[in-house]
């Protein structure tokens, strides 16, 4: 998470004081949280508790809006946007239920499959981009939320487009449905296709192409 | 239209959000008789001096007794204030023992010669920090710095840090602006004043009337980026976004700015080159204190572009949405603070990023004038005087009881 701008707390309305408070990702706003005095937590859902924001279109409250810009988690921002301070007597109450919220979502986050997709870097916010067969690795691109419809993708099929979009670099389809299939010769065909060019529609295509023509071969 | 100094506390009833000028009445009538100094090293320029120049007359309005300081010294102060400003805000500067004795010693002079005695005293940026090693034990003090102070030059801010601690508080624009200060920390953003000449609403005649002065066509949408033709401008990358767009719309780019200041890393003849090539791209420098200047071109823009890759808090891109136009702004300093993304514009972090987000606005108009009024809402709200005003007053009386 370098390079975030840390979620600052800070303590009152209309002069806001800086507090000795910083959270730096999620795990560690959900611990501030906890620990922040209770006008640092209304401070923060002002906007909603006093002036209703002009910009509908915007989060209403602050803790939403960092998580979503900062840490770009768009699910977590989603559902710390609906808190709403109406609901609760007591900003004890609206804390609690930002706090148990964060936890929730944390919780939640190792059996969503978008974690499994990130393990494999290494790292929670970033994943190795997909490199061709002897170029350098290195590059890298930040992928905090993945779509779910192209989770769905990757997590059900294990063809090298599949294998690119986890992260895996090379192609594995070869040696993945084609060996337990014992085709050799469409193993080798598939593994000839360069994952690293072309756009992923095009690689599906190749795919799709080759796996067509095995099949026309086989029904002749 | 209110102008200078004649302009009053009501006439933002008709541009504040509704309610804020009664708040601040009713906040001045409390703090009525207080008295408040504000200092600062220059009269003349930037957005300091803007903001003091019509927040010290309305304070004198609503009772509080409001007066603002300037610190003088030789040329070498000048310089010694410019380059320590530099390196608060990260530049590498080479500043001298002798240079940090000169800017002590001419503070202490100030500090004699100011009248200071008063229940808060405002002390704005570098140039004037020391005047508080002369502080009595009567009224509060203030440090207020505008810029980000996060990557100071160390060197340079262990030398003041000891004088910063002796202030009662910080002020800072924004959270990650704030030096490391055992001192309270308050956050005040900047703001833009609605009825100055800058912002002001403007006729059709008078804004064609700038234009023409400054050799502006209409003929085609224009896109404007507005700041100093230096490196961190990135003017030049402004302009690849524009050939990007040029692909596939007929657009025109402005680029209007301050002459290169000394050091500053001129970039102004590199982007008049470019121009001179192309008859679409205008590159204006502008006259000093272009109020109406920028408010013409602001109004006559498609989109602005703010995109420097360093910058304080970027305060022309509330301005630019003030005057409701949809803002591409880079991901530098306090841009991304003032665009919701999506909502009153984007940030952006490339070249090609720029270019996509204006050709996306320049696909869709109606997206340029709901992006506009969002963004006119959004500065209503949060970058007006009028909330600037009541933060002061808040400082006041939160720190004087």
């Amino acid at each position: 998470m370098s390079g975030v701008d840390p979620f600052v707390f800070l303590g009152c309305l209309e002069l806001r004081e800086l507090l000795d408070f910083e959270a730096h990702d999620v795990r560690e706003l959900g611990e501030q949280l906890e620990r922040v005095p209770p006008e640092s937590v209304f401070c923060h859902m002002a906007a909603v508790l006093m002036h209703r924001s002009a910009l509908t279109e915007t989060y209403p409250n602050d803790f939403a809006l960092w998580v979503g810009s900062e840490v770009r988690d768009a699910r977590l921002a989603e559902r710390l946007a609906a808190v709403d301070p109406f609901q609760s007597d007591s900003m004890e109450r609206v804390r609690e239920e930002l706090v148990s919220t964060i936890g929730d979502h944390l919780r939640h986050l190792s059996a969503a499959p978008r974690r499994a997709w990130v393990r494999r870097s290494g790292s929670s916010g970033r994943i190795s981009w997909p490199s061709r067969p002897g170029t350098r690795r290195g590059r890298s691109a930040s992928f905090a939320t993945p779509s779910p419809r192209w989770t769905r993708a990757c997590s059900s099929t294990t063809s090298s487009t599949g294998a690119i979009a986890r992260g895996m670099g090379e192609a594995t389809s070869s040696s993945g449905s084609t060996a337990r299939l014992e085709s050799h010769e469409l193993a080798e065909r598939l593994a000839h296709i360069d994952p690293g060019v072309g756009s992923l529609e095009r690689i599906r295509d190749r795919h799709l192409r080759v796996l067509t023509e095995a099949l026309e071969r086989e029904a002749r | 239209m209110a102008q200078g100094s004649s302009v009053k506390l009501d006439d933002y009833r008709e541009v504040a959000p509704r309610g804020a000028v009664d708040f601040l009445l009713r906040i001045g009538e409390r703090l009525r008789g207080r008295r408040l100094v504000h200092v600062s090293a220059s009269r003349y320029a930037g957005p300091v001096v803007e903001t003091l120049n019509r927040l010290v007359p309305i304070l004198n309005d609503l009772g509080v007794d409001t007066s603002w300081e300037v610190t003088i010294g030789g040329a070498d102060f000048d310089t010694v204030t410019r380059s320590v400003g530099r390196a608060l805000a990260g530049t590498e500067q080479v500043i001298t023992e002798g240079m940090l004795g000169r800017l002590r010693d001419t503070c202490a002079d100030n500090a004699r010669r100011l009248r200071l005695d008063a229940d808060l005293v405002v002390v704005h940026d570098a140039g004037p920090l020391l005047v508080v090693e002369s502080r009595g034990s009567a009224g509060r003090w203030v440090w207020a710095h505008h810029g980000d102070l996060s990557s100071a030059q160390t060197q340079v801010w262990s030398a003041l840090r000891p004088s910063a601690q002796r202030y009662d508080a910080a002020v800072f624009s924004l959270p990650k602006f704030a030096g490391p200060l055992s001192i309270p920390r308050f956050v005040i953003h900047p703001s833009v004043d609605p009825l100055s000449d800058r912002n002001r609403e403007m006729t059709r005649g008078e804004q064609m009337l700038q234009l023409d002065r400054l050799h502006v066509l209409r003929d085609k949408p224009i896109l404007l980026q507005v700041g100093p033709f230096d490196r961190m401008g990135d003017a030049l990358g402004v302009v690849n976004a524009y050939r990007l767009v040029k692909k596939h719309h007929d657009v025109r780019l402005v680029l209007a700015g301050p002459p290169p200041t000394p050091g500053g890393g001129d970039a102004l003849g590199e982007v008049q080159e470019t121009a001179s090539r192309d008859p679409d791209l205008s590159v204006i420098v502008l006259p000093p204190d272009p109020q109406a200047e920028l408010n013409a071109l602001e109004r006559a823009a498609a989109v602005v572009v703010h995109k420097p890759l360093e910058t304080d808090f970027g305060i022309d891109v509330a301005a630019a949405m003030w005057k409701g136009k949809p803002v591409i702004g880079s991901a530098a300093g306090g841009i991304p603070f003032q665009i919701p993304q999506g909502v009153t514009g984007y940030v952006v972090e490339t070249v090609e990023g720029a270019a996509f987000r204006i050709r996306h606005l320049l696909n869709n108009p109606e997206l340029i004038g709901r992006m506009g009024a969002a963004g006119r809402e959004h500065v209503r709200r949060h970058f007006l005087l009028t909330r600037h005003l009541a933060s002061y007053l808040a400082l006041l009386a939160h720190l004087t009881g």
